[in-house]
């Protein structure tokens, strides 16, 4: 009747994961029972579970990332605790191996999957369409199932905490480990179906954006005429569409050998070939890293140009970067193998390709650093977060090229050398640079500034936290530490890992800070309110309008010539045009579908996926599917705004603007 | 000088003088064999090729917003400057010459550094089977007819020839004094040449992550004198007590030890290591694969 899912299935005798479990269900019932006493279903389903506005989709995806980041931040303090334990004297920790191994691999699993991702599709959410001048996204459902299948990946993880249990093979599961034989739990397949279901939400998020920004861009507006946070958006969709495809099948062909015993990654007698699994999951695997880091590289030229009160300098060098480093990327993902064996040619090839990433991304810096000079530089949070990224990065990437050299792989591959790289470009890489576009665009969506106080000191904790946690990672590579061991850790070790713990425990209170951060914000938000729109002196077309946005955008669509339009027109005292041709404006309506089909059937149909509950789980596929059919026959209505409306709420905004005088622009 | 200064100072040079102490330890600097001595320079060079690029980047990265900050009256302003032909090309420049410098050293050293080239040398080679099983390594020396679980002695200045695979998953086969790790799957044989120059004990293990008992996949590599060699041969070839036979290899496979102790057999039944490869070949393959054995003795001989 339910598969394999019985009683046992909860880990009654492990107090760790049961107690974190029993966290979130009485977190999960606390909100439930204040939207209850306050009575805010309503407003809830309305506003926020039916929505299609882009910018509070958006809204949520962030939500989502931040509280994923304090779940994937809980894992690694755990495992730098134990290591810290387990290098120091008892040899045992407090961590039994099986327990430490889940914990590394949920780890990996939500900050790229849960965090990064979400954190970075939410930015591109709210940003994009505003950039391009558009009223929504291409596709304002497929939005909302994107994010509700994001939702319905993140609360599967989670489950794993009390139901069952995780994988415990590492962030991308190598065969024959991850097979049956030697993983009959169901932790492989919570990972198989998590992935599955949240890749799925980020290839439609992919399309959406490809299509908003190939299809919807203002009048007038060039793809030299994009913004460079578009741009990255733009490579970064085409990236997701080219390589999604290769894990969704990755993972089709692993659960099809956990399920129905096929063999096609096996080492028993059926002739799988383990090698193929390790190569299709690279194949994605490090296209993914660019996926996260290229928007990254937008958020961060934005922010320098705008803070630095310049334009960018050489924007097309930076864009022919991206679009370089696009392909790149697509050549490079066997320097993950370079010690399976392969020959001379093949591992000088992939070392050469990886390398060759290095020159435009020195490019990208340079352009960075030039920028700044001859700036008027206003020293706040996100141009603090960026400049925090050029000084880290560049370190980053220099342990990147080193790597990719098979003579040095040949003596650091697979040790702490390699869990420091990937931090210290993924932290100071992807990290600050949603946490400086967080701090930059939040008074867009809200409509007031971040504490600077609290920003400031959340930088200086990320930045210090990281140096003392990933530095002395980089001594225990070099000195041989292998990764992911957790018990009987050598001890001369010990120093390094007692020092990581403590950098581990500030980037803790950099998260606490974060938070703290937010809830200072609200109390404190009408000193903070952005009553212009315009807080940063912006340059792009999203400064242009009200924070927040109507749900419209734009009252009326601009035509565009230039990516700092907005900064020319404040210039040429053009910015905030009167007299204009108001019209009624359309927008979608509500849609149940990506809530209901794409959260909780593709919810639920994971679920019993992975408990084998094979009934129910025809049902709800078919009930899904039988929705998406259905809803696509209808015929979307359409809520009119009328134009009075339209021009009241634009003529108020333009005599609030009037009434604080607006910056100049770049005029002395 | 200004007394905090120079306190500043000292501080400063002791900890660099630590730091660089500590560096002088970390195993990757300190090689004990050809092999893992050139990755020591390849790591070292390509560092400070890099550095030459990254060291002003950083140091470009504090001074321009500081310089340029908006209080600073005397920093020259100008909000058009977007594009400088001279810099472009110093831009692109750079990257691409040091890119290309690296390039040139990957293609040498892959080729220096290939695994699978034998290191040149007037002995003989020393050939060590090397299989990993959950959770514990099996070395066995055809030649001599010893087998050794987590502990391998080797004689230095002798070519060593490892033929790695596995049993069950994946694991990495790594020396890191000795340098090069190589993966090891079953089914498949990797060969690994390495080369040792200075006597001691140092560390080995597995670094590809394989389950629950992996932290513990550790080995000990003993490095001796030739004499002391061939005198620990002559040792474990006269306990004629343990011998190491497919039944009992079948033991081994059963157990998943965690921390096992090492211990040591002779005689190792002919061919164990291929009759552990081989049953996860097809029999049609394994057939053609013991032909092509064959043919490589004839023609060797």
């Amino acid at each position: 009747m339910f598969g394999n899912l019985t009683i046992d299935s909860i880990p009654w005798n492990e107090p760790i994961p049961l107690a974190a479990f029993g966290v979130i269900i009485l977190i999960v019932l606390a909100v439930l029972a204040t939207i209850t006493f306050t009575k805010r279903w309503g407003w809830l389903w309305t506003n926020w579970l039916t929505t299609t506005d882009h910018k509070k989709i958006g809204i949520i995806y962030i939500i989502v990332a931040i509280i994923m980041l304090i779940r994937g931040f809980a894992d690694a303090i755990m495992m730098r605790t134990q290591l810290a334990l387990a290098s120091t004297g008892d040899q045992v920790g407090y961590l039994p191996p099986e327990h430490y191994d889940q914990i590394f691999s949920a780890h990996g699993v939500i900050m790229i999957f849960f965090m990064a991702t979400p954190f970075i599709i939410g930015l591109m959410n709210i940003v994009v369409p505003l950039q391009v001048g558009k009223r929504d996204v291409a596709f304002p459902t497929l939005n909302a199932v994107s994010i509700w299948l994001t939702v319905a990946g993140a609360i599967l993880i989670n489950l794993s905490l009390g139901i069952g249990e995780f994988a415990r093979t590492g962030w991308v599961a190598y065969a024959p480990l991850s097979e049956k034989l030697y993983s009959p739990s169901v932790g492989v397949d919570y990972y198989i179906w998590s992935l599955q279901v949240s890749g799925l939400g980020t290839t439609f998020a992919a399309i959406n954006m490809f299509v908003t920004i190939l299809r919807g861009r203002a009048r007038g507006m060039k793809l030299f005429d994009m913004p460079l946070f578009t741009w990255s958006t733009l490579c970064t969709s085409v990236l997701i569409m080219a390589v999604f495809p290769i894990l969704t099948a990755t993972m089709i062909l692993l659960a099809l050998d956990r399920y129905l015993g096929f063999e096609i990654f096996t080492n028993t007698l059926g002739g799988g070939n383990q090698m193929m699994y390790v190569n299709l999951i690279w194949a994605w695997g490090h296209p993914e890293v660019y996926i996260l880091i290229l928007p990254a590289f937008g958020i961060y030229s934005e922010i320098v140009s705008t803070f630095s009160r310049k334009y960018l300098f050489g924007y097309k060098a930076l864009v022919w970067a991206i679009i370089a480093i696009l392909f790149m990327s697509l050549t490079v993902w066997l320097h993950h193998f370079f010690t399976m064996g392969a020959g001379v040619n093949v591992n000088a090839f992939f070392g050469i390709t990886t390398m060759f990433i290095a020159i435009p991304t020195g490019v990208k810096v340079f352009n960075w650093l030039f920028t700044i000079y001859g700036g008027r530089v206003k020293m706040d949070v996100p141009m603090l977060w960026a400049i925090g990224f050029l000084i880290l990065f560049v370190l980053g990437g220099m342990t990147g090229v080193m790597l990719a050299i098979p003579g040095v792989n040949y003596s650091v591959h697979n040790t702490e050398f390699v869990v420091a790289h990937f931090h210290n470009t993924i932290i100071p890489g992807v990290v600050f640079g949603v946490l400086a576009g967080y701090n930059f665009w939040f008074p867009k969506v809200f409509g007031f500034r971040l504490h600077k106080g609290w920003g400031y000191t959340t930088f200086w904790l990320w930045f210090i936290g990281f140096i003392v946690a990933f530095a002395p990672l980089y001594l225990a590579g070099f000195d041989g530490m292998p990764r992911r061991i957790s018990q009987n850790v050598d001890l001369r070790y010990g120093p390094y890992l007692v020092v990581a713990w403590v950098g581990a425990v500030l980037i803790f209170f950099g998260i606490v800070a974060i938070i703290v951060q937010l809830f200072v914000s609200i109390a404190q938000r009408h000193k903070l309110q952005d009553v212009t729109g315009d807080p940063w002196d912006g340059r792009t077309l999203e400064w242009s309008i009200a924070s927040p946005p109507p749900s419209y955008n734009f009252a009326v669509i601009p035509a565009v010539d230039e990516p700092d339009l907005f900064w020319k027109q404040k210039q040429e005292g053009t910015a905030y045009p009167e007299n204009k041709q108001y019209q009624d404006i359309y927008m979608p309506k509500n849609t149940a579908l990506g809530f209901v089909a794409g959260g909780v059937l593709a919810g639920l149909l994971s679920f019993t996926l992975v408990w084998s509950i094979w009934w129910l789980a025809i049902i709800f596929f078919g009930v899904a599917i039988l929705l998406w059919i259905i809803d696509s026959f209808k015929d979307h209505e359409e809520i009119c705004i009328p134009k009075e409306e339209v021009e009241k709420t634009d003529l108020a905004f333009l005599e609030k603007v009037k009434q604080f005088n607006m910056p100049q622009g770049g005029r002395e | 000088m200004n007394k905090t200064y120079l306190k500043m100072l000292k501080i400063g040079t002791f900890v660099s003088v630590l730091l660089v102490l500590s560096g002088c330890d970390l195993s990757l600097f300190n090689p004990k064999g050809e092999i893992a001595e050139y990755e020591k320079w390849l790591v070292i060079f390509s560092a400070l090729i890099m550095l030459i690029v990254i060291i002003p980047c950083i140091f470009m990265a504090i001074i321009f917003p500081w310089w340029f900050r908006e209080s600073n009256k005397k920093a020259k302003y100008t909000p058009n400057w977007q594009e400088s032909k001279v810099l472009e090309k110093f831009m692109w420049g750079v990257p691409i010459a040091i890119i290309a410098v690296l390039a040139f050293v990957t293609i040498q050293s892959t080729i220096d550094l290939n695994p699978k080239k034998p290191i040149e040398s007037h002995k003989e080679e020393l050939v060590i089977e090397v299989i990993s099983m959950d959770w514990q390594w099996l070395f066995i020396y055809p030649e001599e007819k010893i087998a050794t679980i987590n502990s391998i002695y080797i004689p230095t200045h002798r070519p060593l020839k490892f033929k790695l695979t596995s049993q069950t998953v994946m694991n990495a086969f790594f020396i890191p004094q000795l340098g090069t790790q190589l993966d090891v799957m079953s089914g498949m044989e990797n060969v690994l040449h390495l080369i040792a120059n200075e006597e001691g004990v140092f560390p080995g293990a597995s670094y590809n992550y394989s389950g629950a008992g992996y932290s513990d996949m550790k080995f000990k590599v003993n490095t001796v004198s030739e004499e002391e060699f061939d005198q620990w041969v002559l040792t474990q070839q006269a306990k004629n007590s343990h011998p190491l036979d497919w039944d009992k290899y079948q033991e081994f496979v059963k157990e998943t030890p965690i921390n096992a102790p090492e211990q040591f057999f002779h005689p190792v039944e002919q061919g164990l290591y291929l009759r552990v490869i081989s049953q996860f070949f097809d029999l049609n393959q394994l057939k053609e694969h013991m032909h092509m054995q064959m043919q490589h003795l004839h023609s060797a001989q």
